[in-house]
């Protein structure tokens, strides 16, 4: 392990962002502050999501608490959430939520196709089937809708979160409220589908013989021997192709020290570097929750320190 | 909202792994009779997401001896940090270790808002 300085500075490089995921790389912190941020990301980054459904018409084949379930699973685009307070900290009654705590997403469908009656199950075809999915939910608040709608202009449902399938004559109807919340409390607020860091490895090779045809054929059997392919025979020689791809499994270094081919294949990590992961699940933009799980972390931080005892207080 | 009746059911309420009840100290402090310049910090709903990042930082000060730390149980909400210094107020460690992890944070969060701004 290597001995960190207690002030030496944290380094943050951006290494790829796409709309919905962002890859990074955190140098010189120590793995203590890569896994707070990661598990801040998963379990405290506050999200909107449905947390309470009132069922007004559910004459569907599943239950009431089934689709509540899946309701609150359905990301809702939760950028503005810093806006909203939460339930407990608002003053309005709880069977009575405000605006300033909860969104109201409405949704009534009724499959009206009245069916084939006859008894013929092959006269009954699939057009009859309607799915609910998450574009039926009406919001009150366009801060806060369903994930899909954000870039979807074709009329593709395949985009869609499918809720539920209604028969013939079953209608679905409900009051839907969306609150504030984090993972913490239940997973179906937490931002990320993926939060993980890895280490970046290095890889270094040393030759302790001179080459032969005897080498020649174990190089060969070590290139091939790694699942990552992260090395290539450039002539005579080993060549290290992509460094990033190996996930220190150390087959090589087990294959180079069997064949005892006077090469020797170290992994080692670059110390105190992690690699971050984030996928997000739409509710925000990663590069919001990555932001925001930071602040949370000095939040917290500042909150202990303002609470600690004034110096000297204990020295008695 | 149908809720069921107190007593027929024992599972925590999910907020109770954060929500600091009232009248409850985030913080305790005890000044360890023993040993000098010892104190064990009792900090209320936090989990090991402050506590590791605590201890190693704390490490990290050459004026502390000993610092370590433990979730008591993993039905009770809170962080039992003990730290034990060379010749100072242990307290005093535990402000500068938050403090360069705030520092930290600023840090970062500068740095990642400046890196992302076209992005944003
Ligand atoms: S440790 Fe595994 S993945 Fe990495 S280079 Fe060796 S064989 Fe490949
Ligand atoms: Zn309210």
């Amino acid at each position: 392990m290597n001995e960190r300085k207690f002030d030496s500075t944290p380094e943050i490089q951006i290494l790829e962002i796409e709309r919905d995921s962002i890859k990074f790389k955190l140098s010189n912190v120590d793995t203590s502050f890569a896994n707070a941020l990661r598990r801040i990301m998963i379990a405290e980054v506050p999200t909107m999501a449905i947390d309470l459904v009132e069922f007004e018409v559910n004459t569907s084949i599943l239950n009431d608490e089934f689709l509540a379930h899946r309701l609150g699973l359905i990301p809702l685009t939760s950028s503005s959430v810093d806006e909203f307070r939460y339930t407990r900290d608002c003053d309005c009654e709880l069977d009575d939520p405000c605006g300033k705590c909860s969104v109201i997403l409405n949704l009534d469908v009724w499959n009206k196709s009245s069916g084939d009656q006859s008894m013929d199950r092959n006269a009954k075809t699939d057009a009859e089937t309607q799915l609910v999915t998450s574009d039926h939910l009406k919001s009150a608040d366009p801060r806060v809708t369903p994930v899909h709608s954000m870039d979807d202009d074709q009329d593709d449902t395949s985009h869609k979160i499918l809720i539920a399938k209604l028969g013939p004559d079953q209608r679905l109807k409900f009051k839907a409220i969306a609150k504030k919340g984090f993972g913490q409390e239940h997973a179906k607020w937490s931002p990320v589908c993926v939060a993980t860091y890895r280490f970046v490895p290095k890889i270094k090779i040393s030759y302790q013989s001179p080459n032969s045809e005897k080498t020649q054929s174990a190089y060969s059997k070590i290139v091939d021997s790694c699942p990552a392919r992260v090395f290539k025979m450039n002539q005579d020689r080993i060549e290290i192709e992509n460094e990033d791809r190996c996930f220190f499994c150390e087959e090589c270094t087990k294959k180079a020290n069997e064949l005892d081919a006077g090469i020797n294949i170290a992994i080692e990590s670059e110390p105190n570097t992690f690699v971050f992961s984030v996928e997000s699940t739409g509710a925000l933009k990663p590069t919001e929750i990555v932001l925001s799980a930071l602040r949370i972390l000095k939040e917290k931080l500042r909150a202990i320190h303002g609470r600690l005892p004034e110096d000297n207080d204990l020295i008695r | 909202m149908i809720r069921l009746p107190e007593h027929t059911v024992n599972l925590p309420e999910p907020f109770e792994s954060f929500l600091l009840p009232e009248g409850t100290k985030k913080i305790t402090i005890e000044p360890d009779e023993r040993t000098p310049n010892s104190v064990t910090c009792i900090i209320e709903k936090e989990t090991h997401t402050i506590g590791n990042l605590l201890r190693m930082k704390l490490l990290e000060d050459p004026n502390v001896l000993f610092a370590g730390y433990k979730v008591p149980h993993p039905l009770e909400h809170k962080v039992v940090l003990r730290v034990q210094t060379q010749n100072s107020d242990p307290t005093t460690a535990i402000k500068q270790s938050l403090d360069s992890l705030i520092k930290d944070c600023d840090l970062l969060e500068k740095q990642f808002k400046e890196k992302t701004k076209h992005d944003l």
